[in-house]
């Protein structure tokens, strides 16, 4: 019995030696950077996030902004005019605005796909993520950086890790939005200019 | 002088060496940019020139050495450039370190490798001077002595101006010596005639006259040789300083009585260094742990010098291979013996300092000692290796090795435009990449670096340190683990079955279709590496090194875990014939992978809050274990075609195939516990509901190349599957920028 008991004891004794020294090894690597951790609750929250419409502030105007998809295109309602986007590359026919105010319009509008591939894409290139800490509406919000030029930053409810609000800034156009509710039915004239959008589907 | 020193430059010697070593590194140097500036005016990528031009200068290097700077040696010239690659690659390896650690520091890039380069080369100078041109210690022209019948005792002392000390240590000697046996002085021409003094100590006392001071280890050698010749039965090396107490010599003979070599030793207990200055006993017994350590031998004097040899051991001692020639020799005869399987007793002895005379202990013998040591391994490997016939196999192996990358290089050049490298780092090799470079993120939903184990992002991130870019490292790494890989395994399959079908097995898994994948920033050929190495440990029952590289395993790839099976197959097989250590260190090696796995869970539940997270990333991958994966799988293939993805129908063939060989396997008599360790690597990801990458997983069954060894048997099916590997190997490789492997 001993001669089975003591080895047992004395190898498990020294796999505990072995997990350590494994964990030590993988340890060697950079340790993940500080603002994961918000970035990953921002990513859980977001398909719960049924923000597909958001009060824009774009270049000194108010604008309602509101997003609808139909499969990979996307269509943002904004003051009566509109930026059509397939998957994430902004249609120029269909797209009535000028394209710095189209681009900054496609971030504002917190679109999740978006965001989420922004977070995803800063994560993979080992680039920075949290940008501060502010408080948005009353609430507390960390600050993630979704892109570097233009800048684009997120502002991420602390406690939630929904997003709360945008903010753009590039040479051509600048702006902030606050991420409202979900967007109410696309007008008749929307759906007959693109047929099969619905408020049903968030962006 | 002006005329003295360019003609001790044309045939150098001493301090004139250095100097034309250092003049063919300055040619090396130019030739090294030259190549590099030619290969990118020719479009060669900046990685591949610089490789390119470093092994043009090792080859020119090489060349002028041996021509010039070291005219005088003598050996295999594949020998000694093998050896002479190896220390250019350690020279290289310093170097870099010390720039990174010198521009770490804030020191300028020029000023850094100036250092570097000064750091290098003593050292490079030294391992060459030491062990790549360095001469054996044996002359054949010398005379031998005929053979003493009844000869029993010979006691060796190696003299030099020992005057003052060697009539009262002959006396002492003679006092505690029988009738049958002798005393040889070996004397190097001392200045102070301690030769001629030996001449007049009576009839037992030999004297073998040398014609110059040639160092401690040929003096030995030579007295070895002698004694072999004379029929000694027992031969006794001590100093002539009197710092060894003749009246210990008998303790060290009947020792011999039950060891092939017995030690007189400082640091077992009943020992003492008692007679070393502070200085020296510390220098004494760092010498001994370092020496004890890198070998891994349990002899606690490794640097004593009062040893006494059985006969048999003696002439085993391969005495052509031996090179060390100061304090190292003892390091080295020990360590052969060791290594040869004799025994080894050491027997406590007060050590007394010297009271008259001079030491012969320099720095250049410390330093001989320090770079000896670590190659002493690879020159016995080599040395087995040539006894045993291996040497050929390596070479044949090596050279498949070798066709085989140039087969996947030419192809994914072909495939890439003219770059192999862009190929070599395709699909999983950024995720490699990023891992060594940035660390590990989970993010739920898209795809995260948390499914790639961490082993070779490590060992990048480790040559990092030193300079060696992802880009350069990633197939640096790969390539080289797969040579290694191939010759391990090579070792583990003989210990299965036929020499002649293990080599087979190792060529066809140099040549294997999917085998690209060992020249990618892909951890296969690493995991191999640990994979084959930890079977080959436990095979031979070294349990120690089966965990250390069964727990590395796991880090690599998790199918290393299925380890488990061979190791408690072995383990159950032996455990009767094991000690109670033993029995610990083998169940420690049974559960050494579980346990890394569990260090990996560990740091994945600390850093990503979720223990499983090598898993939960796979999702984004559309991977998700569970009861029903094979359903999943099997409906993932039946519309392949539709979904536009034929590759599936490859992972289903090669699943099949793979199969079938761990069937062949099984006739050449490869244990079960291996063919099920394999069967569970290719089955168990089905239940993630997905045949991608099966293909690739197999790589990692060392089973599956005893399948195909079985199917070569026969010469003319030999060269068709040789053949038809190596083509498949080439389509294989040119398809990476179509899909991944």
């Amino acid at each position: 019995m001993r001669a089975v008991v003591l080895p047992a004891v004395a190898a498990t004794a020294a796999c505990a030696g072995i997990a350590a020294a494994a964990y030590a090894v993988v340890a060697t690597l950079p340790a993940p950077q500080p603002g994961l951790a918000p970035a990953v609750r921002l990513l859980k929250a977001l398909p719960h996030a049924h923000e597909s419409a958001a009060i824009v502030h774009l270049d000194g105007r108010t604008l309602d902004a509101r997003c609808y998809r139909r499969g990979a295109v996307r269509v943002i309602d904004a003051g009566g005019r509109r930026v059509v986007l397939h998957r994430t590359r902004i249609e120029r026919g269909p797209t009535t605005f000028p394209l710095p105010q189209a681009v900054a319009l496609t971030d504002l509008v917190g679109i999740r796909a978006l965001v989420g591939e922004e977070i995803a894409g800063r994560a993979r290139a080992g680039l920075p993520l949290v940008a501060g800490r502010a408080r948005v509406s009353g609430r507390r919000a960390i600050l993630l950086r979704l892109a570097g030029s233009p800048a684009v930053v997120v502002a991420v409810d602390a406690a939630t890790g929904r997003p709360l609000a945008l903010r753009f800034a590039s040479r051509r156009a600048s702006g902030w939005s606050t991420l409202g509710a979900p967007a109410p039915a696309p007008s008749r004239e929307l759906v007959s200019a693109h047929p099969g959008l619905g408020a049903g589907h968030a962006c | 002088m002006s005329t003295a020193f360019p003609r001790s430059l044309v045939r150098p010697r001493g301090h004139a060496r250095f100097v034309a070593f250092a003049i063919v590194g300055g040619s090396g140097y130019a030739v090294n940019l030259g190549v590099f500036s030619a290969a990118t005016a020719a479009g060669a990528p900046d990685a591949v020139a610089a490789v390119a031009g470093f092994c043009v200068a090792v080859c020119t290097n090489f060349a002028l050495n041996r021509a010039w700077t070291f005219h005088d040696a003598r050996g295999p010239v594949a020998r000694q450039y093998a050896r002479f690659a190896t220390v250019a690659l350690a020279g290289l390896a310093i170097d870099l370190a010390t720039l990174e650690g010198l521009l770490a520091l804030g020191v300028s890039g020029v000023a850094a490798q100036a250092v570097g380069i000064a750091a290098a080369v003593p050292v490079t100078f030294a391992g060459n001077r030491l062990w790549s041109f360095a001469a054996p210690l044996t002359r054949p022209e010398e005379p031998l002595p005929p053979p003493l019948p009844g000869l029993r005792t010979l006691v060796c002392v190696p003299t030099y101006n020992e005057s003052a000390t060697l009539p009262l240590l002959v006396g002492e000697l003679l006092a505690v010596l029988g009738p049958d046996d002798r005393i040889l002085v070996v004397d190097d021409a001392s200045p102070d005639g301690t030769g001629e003094l030996a001449e007049r100590l009576g009839p037992n006392v030999e004297v073998l006259h040398r014609s110059r001071k040639e160092g401690l280890g040929r003096a030995y050698v030579a007295a070895f040789r002698y004694a072999l010749a004379r029929g000694a039965r027992y031969v006794v090396q001590m100093d002539a300083d009197l710092s060894h107490r003749p009246s210990d010599v008998p303790r060290l003979v009947a020792a011999c009585a039950d060891a092939d070599l017995a030690i007189g030793s400082r640091y077992v207990p009943g020992g003492s260094p008692g007679g070393l200055t502070s200085a020296r006993r510390v220098l004494s017994a760092a010498g001994a742990a370092y020496a004890r350590v890198l070998l891994g031998l349990r002899v606690r004097d490794l640097t004593g010098g009062f040893k006494c040899f059985r006969r048999s051991a003696l002439a085993a001692l391969p005495l052509d291979d031996v090179y060390s020639r100061g304090y190292a020799f003892q390091i080295e005869t020990t360590y052969r013996l060791a290594r040869s399987g004799f025994s080894v007793a050491e027997v406590p002895i007060d050590f007394q300092e010297r009271t008259a005379g001079t030491s012969k202990l320099s720095a250049g013998v410390v330093l001989e000692a320090l770079l000896r040591v670590p190659l002493l391994p690879l020159d016995v490997l080599a040395a087995q290796a040539r006894a045993t016939g291996r040497l050929q196999a390596w070479r044949g192996i090596a050279f498949a090795w070798l066709g085989s990358r140039l087969v996947v290089l030419g192809a994914a050049a072909l495939a890439a435009g003219g770059s192999p490298l862009r190929t070599l780092h395709a699909w999983d090799g950024r995720w490699y990449g990023m891992v060594a470079r940035h660390g590990y993120f989970l993010l739920p939903g898209y795809q995260s670096d948390a499914a790639f184990f961490p082993l070779y992002p490590v060992v990048l991130r480790a040559l990092g340190h030193l300079g060696l870019s992802t880009t350069v490292a990633g197939p640096l790494v790969s390539n080289t683990s797969f040579l290694l890989a191939l010759l391990v395994f090579y070792e583990l399959a003989r210990t299965w079955f036929a020499a002649a079908d293990a080599r087979r097995a190792a060529i066809y898994a140099a040549y294997f279709p999917l085998g690209f994948v060992f020249s990618m920033v892909y951890p296969e050929a690493l995991s191999l590496l640990v994979l084959a190495g930890a079977g080959l440990a436990a095979a031979r029952c070294r349990w120690k090194t089966a965990a250390v590289l069964a727990a590395l395993g796991a880090l690599g790839r998790p199918e290393a875990a299925f380890l488990v099976l061979p190791f408690a197959a072995a383990v159950v097989r032996r455990w009767r014939g094991l000690g109670t250590r033993a029995r610990t260190e083998a169940l420690a090696a049974i559960g050494a992978a579980p346990a890394a796995l569990a260090g990996l869970m560990a740091y994945d539940a600390h850093t990503l809050h979720d223990p499983v997270a090598f898993s939960a990333a796979q999702l984004a991958w559309g991977r998700r274990f569970s009861a029903t994966g094979v359903l999943r799988a099997w409906h993932e293939l039946s519309v392949a075609a539709q979904r536009h993805n034929p590759w599936l129908y490859r992972d289903a063939a090669f699943l099949v195939v793979y199969l079938v060989f761990l069937v062949l396997a099984r006739r050449l008599r490869v244990p079960w516990p291996w063919i099920a360790a394999a069967t569970l690597t290719l089955v168990l990801p089905l239940e993630s509901g997905s045949v991608t990458s099966v293909a690739r997983f197999g790589l990692l069954c060392p089973p599956v190349y005893c399948g195909l060894a079985y199917l070569g048997r026969r010469p003319g099916v030999d060269v068709a599957l040789r053949v038809s590997c190596a083509s498949l190997l080439a389509a294989g490789a040119a398809t990476v920028p179509l899909h991944w492997p």
